[in-house]
């Protein structure tokens, strides 16, 4: 896969990760919005997605506990043990 | 017995908690289930008691009854030494001035070791299932601070030519071990509208004076059968009777209404304060001129015959959950149309633990084979596993059931990882990672929804639960449960 720089960089081949509280996991109606606030923002940005393909550079979801808003964590991706 | 006179009550269950909190005045008790209040320890391997449940249970400031569902003492096994230490805490903790046991049986020793029936199963009613029933109830009693009453139970099965009349056997059973009786009319009358003795009959026959509890609740017919479903209102029949009754018992203490927090919701509050402004008209007519009436003779000693009670427990609680077991007996029992209603709430119970507790599992399976499957597949398991007390348990012998037997059901390994998973954070609190090969999100929330899963893409996932849930929420999934 070419970069700007011109470089070759091999898509992470870590999981893509959700990370989900236990009290949402258990409550079926939170879960389902919470997954349903993944779904979305994964939707967006499959939708947004350059020639890399999908979800090439977010690749962990965590769903907040209280609101069941889903943050993107780049910085998890970049991680040296997590990347191939 | 000195006891102190305690009104009209309710059998408690957190569910219940709005409806007592608008009927406040009209509840003079609170009878509590003690197992519902244990935990299991993971720690220890033991059971805690539930202190947060406790305290909000003070917090209503009424006096609280100590009701066990878990040691019986119809039968011939005496109470695990553990158990019965925890029930009398318990009872201390909350100051009951009397413990009430179910005269029924329920754990099992054979050659396979010791199990249970998860189900509170009729004792032999004979003179040897007496004496072995006043054991059991000395045992428990020499445990407790504080005096013991045996519930009379509710019996689906035929009544047999060599058992004693069911009043004759809880009689000979209060006398010989001198404890109290919890009179549990809802149970009695079920008895008798499912073939066994006239109520009428078995209150004749039974010590009064001995009557310190009353038990009502309401039930509904089920394939020919009365069940004590503690489903609803107590019938006006049944009230009626009860007024008859009340005034013959010179030293009832309480009357306690049943009802299970699964029927609440079809209830309305205003039926709900009509019943307890009834039983409380119930409670005035109570006898509190306090004569005793003298007790009767318990006459002559009928015969034994066989079969004896350690063969009638064993026997009847390897059908009941559908164990191999050979014998005349067991013909004669599987002939008996009540065994299919014992094994019909058995299955049932068991089959919601696994449903609540697998949830995910549970639904792909019936979405993806049909319900008619998963009746199937736990009809297998039930066939080598024995009941268990704990949902957890019981889920978790599910599981590995599923993983042993690999039933062909799509995605089945990942959504039984990912439960099993959600489970284990919430109980112990250490985070857990579940991989799948497969679109999470689609297929979670398809099954979240009770929809089959479709269109679900290949690819590397992985779900990591986090431990965040209170306190209480954790200790409200290791809970006891225990059908009865």
């Amino acid at each position: 896969m070419r970069t700007a720089k011109g470089r070759t960089q091999r898509v992470p081949a870590n999981p893509i990760r959700v990370t989900l509280p236990v009290s949402v996991a258990c409550d079926l109606e939170r879960f389902q919005r919470a997954l349903a606030n993944v779904a979305a923002i994964v939707r967006d940005k499959h939708l947004a997605r350059d020639s890399q393909g999908p979800l090439s550079c977010t690749r962990e979801f965590v769903v907040d506990r209280a609101s069941l808003e889903v943050k993107e964590a780049t910085a998890d991706v970049m991680r040296p043990h997590e990347s191939s | 017995m000195n006891l102190p006179e305690l009104g009209v009550g309710l059998n408690w269950f957190p569910e219940l908690d709005p409806v007592l909190k608008e009927n406040n005045e009209l509840v003079d008790v609170l009878e509590v289930e003690p197992q519902s209040l244990w935990r299991r320890d993971n720690d220890a391997d033991g059971l805690l008691l539930d202190q947060v449940s406790l305290e909000a249970l003070r917090q209503f400031r009424k006096p609280m009854l100590s009701h066990s569902v878990a040691l019986p003492i119809g039968g011939i096994h005496p109470s695990p030494s553990k158990e019965l230490s925890n029930l009398s805490a318990t009872c201390q903790e909350l100051s009951s001035p009397w413990v009430s046991e179910h005269l029924s049986f329920n754990r099992i020793v054979d050659e396979s070791g010791e199990w249970q029936s998860g189900f509170l199963l009729p004792p032999r009613q004979t003179m040897a299932g007496v004496e072995a029933a006043i054991a059991s109830v000395r045992e428990l009693s020499a445990g407790l601070a504080v005096p013991l009453a045996i519930e009379t139970g509710v019996n689906y099965l035929s009544p047999r030519p060599d058992d004693l009349p069911d009043g004759e056997f809880v009689a000979r059973v209060a006398e010989g071990a001198d404890c109290g009786i919890l009179l549990d009319l809802h149970n009695v009358w079920a008895n008798d509208r499912n073939g066994r003795q006239p109520l009428g009959d078995y209150i004749d026959q039974i010590p009064l004076e001995r009557v310190w509890e009353i038990h009502l609740a309401g039930g509904h017919s089920h394939r020919g059968f009365w069940l004590d479903a503690h489903s609803g209102m107590v019938s006006p029949e049944l009230m009626e009777l009860a007024a008859r009754i009340v005034p013959r018992l010179p030293n009832l203490k309480a009357i306690v209404f049943e009802l299970f927090p699964s029927h609440f919701p079809k209830i309305l509050v205003s039926a709900f304060r009509t019943q307890l402004e009834g039983l409380h008209r119930l409670w005035d007519r109570r006898n509190t001129a306090g004569t005793t009436q003298p007790l009767r003779p318990s006459g002559s000693r009928p015969s034994d015959s066989l079969p004896s009670p350690l063969e009638w427990e064993r026997t009847l609680a390897k059908l009941a959950v559908h164990k191999p077991v050979s014998s005349p007996l067991a013909d004669e029992l599987r002939k008996d149309p009540g065994l299919a209603i014992i094994r019909e709430m058995i299955e049932k119970f068991r089959g919601s633990m696994v449903v609540r507790t697998l949830r995910l599992t549970s639904r792909l399976i019936m979405l993806e084979r049909g319900p008619a499957y998963l009746e199937q597949l736990l009809a297998e398991f039930w066939k080598s596993h024995s009941p268990q007390p704990f949902a957890l348990d019981e889920a978790k012998a599910f599981a590995s059931f599923l993983r042993e037997h690999k039933p062909y059901v799509p995605f089945l390994p990942e959504v039984l990882a990912y439960d099993c998973a959600v489970i284990a954070v919430a109980l112990d609190g250490e985070e857990r990672r579940v991989p799948f090969g497969t679109d999470p999100l689609p297929l979670l929330r398809a099954l979240g929804a009770g929809r089959r899963p479709t269109e679900i893409t290949k690819g590397k996932y992985e779900i990591r639960l986090t431990p965040d849930l209170v306190e209480t929420e954790a200790r409200a999934l290791s809970s006891m449960e225990v059908i009865h």
